[in-house]
């Protein structure tokens, strides 16, 4: 079975540079957990794919190495940060691929492109060799064509691992087999209004519509309210550019990647090394870290934003004593336009308005093809449900995904052959 | 503290070690600002008595036995080196004992 | 910087007549005796080839993760409980985030407002205690070598080894109470096993905060000094500082005056120096490590390590002289390594005889492992066992060997470790006990002394020691010397 990688999981002796510069060259000296089970599995890695540099963005284009395009509209991003990894398995160059979400990261381009993507409960993969963005939050995360799909290789990938403190020590992700996989009874499903609101209305039409065929399965629809909704932004923003400005520290030009020597000392060639290798939305999520670690403000920030982040959880919680499952768009848009966002920090952080909550939250959340709408231009373009499951339900959220595969048209569609070009 | 944006901008950076022109700076500052006016809404909020998530996982006293594992080849490590100095990682000379 | 007067624990300036005190604090960092880092399976060994105990976890490649050795957090519990400290029943790792090249990730994994335990101390003999602010566990940098060619050179092996650092109150008032503080500490750390704390290894390393002000005025400013490799640097430092600080305020310019600031001990020069200013005040920039989940401590393996800890060298000194009779400083020798003191407790209670296994263990033993004539460096190492001993204790007693005999059979069994009644058949040791032998030799011995047996018997009695030595030297010291003097003795009555 052939498998791309998001270019963050490391594999021995194979370039991976996680879209930066500074990473240029970076052979790792071992595997990441997730890559040893693909390949003692049976899988063959064909590649390493595209992204935002580090995992910070959400269209792909913040990377040393050009612009992936989204292959139902060459003009558009497929989304990020595992851009690349979700064009791979969208254009059916494989059908499986790694990414990483740890605010929308897979989700979203899943979505954008039409496929599936799951991030898993937060600590149900292993992040051992997962080059770390916001650790907190992190997940390894598959892309697939097919429900069914996300199950064999989260059967392969989950499951306890002793190098990752974080990593739950349970076995791997079994599938649900329900006595009628077609049949949704009793299943009570939460609307998340907050999501459905922010969302564009040609989204909102194709989300709707699939959850009236969540309906005709006989799920049972309910509203919910998850208030703190709109202070997942900045408490996501604020938690993981906190942790990313120390998990990048380490990037100095000491013991790997390409150093640039500055004036001669040593904290010049940190400097000068940190200034030519990172590209300006790192070195932006850099500060805006270091900013709310520092002295006089971390309180005010990184201290708040911890409190919040229990708040955005306790949403969920109340939610599910009520729900088996929280569903609404994954994206508020379709596929933007390459460069559209590109110069707005805050426009480009606000297409994760629906994902960094369930990140927050640690919980599982799977993006599924659910139809199509218009861009501005008459194009149709791709729109994914998320579902969300209460933590270590991964198994439910597939199970319900394959239950709508089959009563709707979007899963079986595919991206044009270059089709995408104009 | 009487500090300007800009310089609060160069405070931070030069403890991230980034090194900035002024242009740069100057643009990084103007979307600092923004971002965290954005942000301010988390301000607002009453989190009085809440307890604070520290990570990302439930889990407690993750431990692992005192048994030695293998050591990686020293090679491997000077492989990615940028400056590998027979045994060692070379960097410019310092005389600090300490950052 | 002269004219500076100590008078007990002040020190008068002879220029302005000031009486100075000084607050000092310590900073100690002891490496645990585990046999891995403490985040990563790498075993560290002291003087190992450069970047040779190193795996990815430990030279911060990315991606890597740290996962908690249990033993080291169960040394560091033991060494808590040995202070007398509490131990926090919850607590968590932060990250410390600095730049340099000697720390992979450029941050280091500590522990910031919950360390694992708070409180307790140590009680100096000046009387004076020592309270403890807290102690917590840590990783250590690697190293970076300065003094080799045109760059600095950077080994990470010792990177990530597992640290225990304890910061004291500012209770100390003199060098020496630094001096007896830090011998104290490493008494202990080496007693409950946590640490070997080989000063020369690096395995305990010592900060120290100085500050001086006029007795009965407000402390003032503290001086941070690092860089102390040996106790008598610590002291040397403080010593140092003292003056240096008297001399800075008592200067008639208020820019001479001590600032706060981190000095370096220039050992070569004597003196401490000003480290480097660093751009701006250090700001770390603390935050939980998101990578390691809290720890606890449940009181089942509190009470576990209690039970296990062995009775502290302090306690022991004081049992022996109480319950043993033992002198202040015998007791001293004997407990300053625990397996001396454990050695000598099971010699003493199986041959009964306290002060004698006291006497062969500060005489013979101690001084035949600090030389080249046993192989064996510790008493741990040696053949010979505390039944040995207590065997040979009862020979001795018992009238079968002489003193010199037994400590011939002594050398012996540290060599051997053969049993002390067969070395001396070995050895042809016994004492000659056979009166008509005794004899021959007393009367070959009086012969031609005719003016000493006189003096014998005048009272005397002293002068029987000149008529001994030959019997001892006739018999190759196998002469029971109790009936040689009773012989002598009769042989001269009867004239």
């Amino acid at each position: 079975m052939p498998v791309a990688l998001k270019s963050n999981l490391c594999c021995a002796g194979v370039e991976t540079h996680c879209g930066s510069k500074l990473l240029a060259g970076y052979r790792p000296p071992y595997d990441a957990t997730c890559v040893e089970r693909l390949v003692a599995a049976g899988a063959v890695i064909v590649g390493m794919t595209h992204m935002d540099e580090f995992g910070m963005g959400s269209s792909s284009e913040n990377s040393a190495y050009g612009v992936p395009r989204n292959p139902w509209d060459d003009a558009r991003t497929p989304g990020g940060s595992s851009g690349g990894s979700a064009v791979a398995v969208a254009a059916g160059l494989v059908p499986l691929a790694l990414g990483s979400d740890t605010g929308g990261s897979v989700r979203q381009p899943a979505s954008l492109c039409g496929v599936y993507g799951l991030k898993p409960t937060y600590g149900r993969v292993s992040r051992y060799g997962l080059v770390a963005f916001a650790s907190s939050l992190d997940v390894v995360s598959p892309f697939a064509r097919s429900a069914r799909d996300l199950e064999l290789v989260l059967g392969v990938i989950s499951g306890a691992d002793e190098r990752d403190s974080t990593c739950q020590p349970l076995p791997p992700i079994e599938p649900e087999r329900p006595a009628e996989p077609r049949r949704l009874t009793g299943l009570r499903v939460g609307v998340a209004r907050p999501y459905v609101e922010a969302a564009a209305p040609g989204v909102r039409a194709a989300c709707d519509a699939a959850l009236a065929r969540l309906a005709q399965l006989g799920a049972e629809l309910v509203p919910v309210d998850l208030p703190h909704t709109e202070y997942a932004i900045p408490t996501y923003y604020v938690v993981a550019t906190a942790e990313a400005s120390s998990n990048l520290a380490r990037y100095d030009g000491v013991a790997y990647g390409r150093r640039v020597t500055g004036d001669g000392t040593l904290q010049g060639m940190f400097a000068a090394t940190r200034d030519a290798g990172f590209g300006a939305e790192v070195k932006r999520r850099i500060l805006l870290g270091t900013y709310v670690l520092s002295a006089g403000y971390h309180d005010a920030w990184y201290g708040r934003a911890q409190r919040v982040r229990t708040l955005v959880r306790e949403d969920f919680e109340r939610a599910f004593a009520e729900v088996d499952l929280v569903a609404g768009p994954t994206s508020p848009t379709v596929a933007f336009r390459l460069g559209e966002r590109a110069a707005d920090p805050i426009a480009m952080y606000r297409s994760d308005a629906c994902t960094v909550p369930t990140s927050l939250a640690g919980l599982p959340a799977l993006s599924l093809p659910a139809g199509f709408a218009a861009a501005e231009d008459g194009r149709e373009l791709p729109v994914g449900l998320q579902l969300v499951a209460p933590a270590l339900q991964d198994a439910r959220l597939m199970r319900v995904a394959r239950a709508l595969e089959d009563v709707l048209d979007a899963p079986a569609r595919r991206a044009p052959a270059f089709g995408g070009a104009r | 503290m009487d500090e300007s944006p800009l310089e609060t901008l160069r405070r931070t950076a030069a403890l991230a070690r980034l090194r900035l022109d002024d242009a740069e700076a100057q643009g990084l500052s103007r979307d600092v600002a923004a971002i965290l006016a954005h942000f301010q809404a988390l301000a607002a909020l009453d989190v009085a008595g809440v307890v604070p998530t520290l990570g990302g996982t439930p889990l407690e006293d993750v431990k692992r036995a005192d048994e030695p594992r293998p050591c990686m080849r020293r090679d491997a490590l000077l492989a990615n080196a940028p400056d590998p100095r027979d045994a060692f990682l070379g960097v410019p000379k310092t005389l600090e004992t300490d950052a | 910087m002269s004219g500076l007067v100590r008078e007990g624990l002040e020190w008068v300036s002879q220029a302005t007549g000031t009486r100075w005190v000084a607050v000092i604090g310590l900073e100690v960092h002891a490496q645990l005796s585990t046999r891995t880092k403490l985040f990563c399976g790498c075993a560290y060994e002291f003087g190992a080839e450069p970047n040779t105990r190193v795996c990815p976890v430990c030279t911060g490649q990315p991606g890597s993760l740290p996962v908690l050795n249990a033993e080291a957090l169960e040394l560091a519990v033991r060494a808590a409980l040995a202070l007398g400290c509490e131990v926090a029943p919850r607590s968590k790792f932060d990250r410390k985030n600095y730049f340099y090249c000697d720390l992979p990730k450029n941050y280091q994994i500590t522990q910031y407002d919950r360390p694992y335990c708070s409180g307790g101390g140590i009680d100096l003999d000046s009387g004076r205690r020592v309270r403890l602010e807290r102690i917590h566990v840590e990783e250590d940098a690697g190293k970076a070598i300065h003094d080799r060619g045109d760059a600095t050179l950077v080994d990470f092996n010792r990177a990530g080894v597992p640290l225990i650092e304890s910061v004291t109150h500012a209770d100390l008032c003199c060098p020496e109470d630094a001096g007896a503080y830090l011998a104290a500490l490493r008494e202990i750390l080496v007693y409950v096993g946590a640490s070997s704390a080989d000063m020369e290894k690096g395995e305990l390393r010592c900060d120290v905060n100085v500050s001086v002000h006029p007795a009965g005025e407000p402390w003032r400013t503290k001086v941070e000094v690092k860089n102390l490799n040996s106790f008598s640097n610590v002291e040397a430092s403080i010593e140092y500082e003292i003056a240096r600080q008297v001399a800075a305020w008592e200067s008639s310019d208020p820019a001479d005056h001590p600032v706060q600031e981190t000095r370096l001990w220039d050992a070569g020069a004597n003196r401490t120096r000003t480290m480097r200013k660093k751009e701006g005040e250090a700001d770390y920039r603390y935050f939980p490590e998101p990578d390691l989940p809290p720890v606890s401590v449940t009181p089942a393996l509190l009470e576990a390590t209690r039970a296990l800890l062995p009775e502290l060298p302090a306690a022991r000194r004081a049992r022996y002289q109480r319950e043993l009779g033992l002198s202040a400083y015998d007791a001293g020798v004997l407990t300053a390594a625990r397996d001396v003191a454990d050695f000598f407790e099971a010699a003493a209670r199986l041959s009964g005889a306290p002060k004698d296994a006291c006497n062969w263990i500060t005489n013979e033993v101690l001084r035949a492992l600090s030389g080249d004539e046993v192989a064996a460096t510790s008493v741990d190492e040696l053949p010979m066992k505390p039944h040995d001993l207590s065997e040979l204790i009862a020979l001795v007693r018992g009238g079968t060997l002489s003193a010199s005999a037994a400590r011939q059979v002594v050398r012996a069994m540290m060599q051997s470790g053969k049993a002390a009644g067969e070395l001396v058949v070995e050895l042809g040791l016994e004492q000659v006990q056979d009166d008509g032998e005794l004899e021959r030799w007393c009367r070959e011995a009086l012969a031609g002394r005719e003016a000493i047996a006189a003096q014998v018997r005048e009272g005397h009695e002293k002068a029987l020691g000149a008529l001994m030595g030959p019997v001892m030297q006739a018999s190759k010291g196998k002469a029971n010397p109790q009936k040689v003097r009773e012989i002598l003795l009769r042989l001269i009555q009867e004239g």
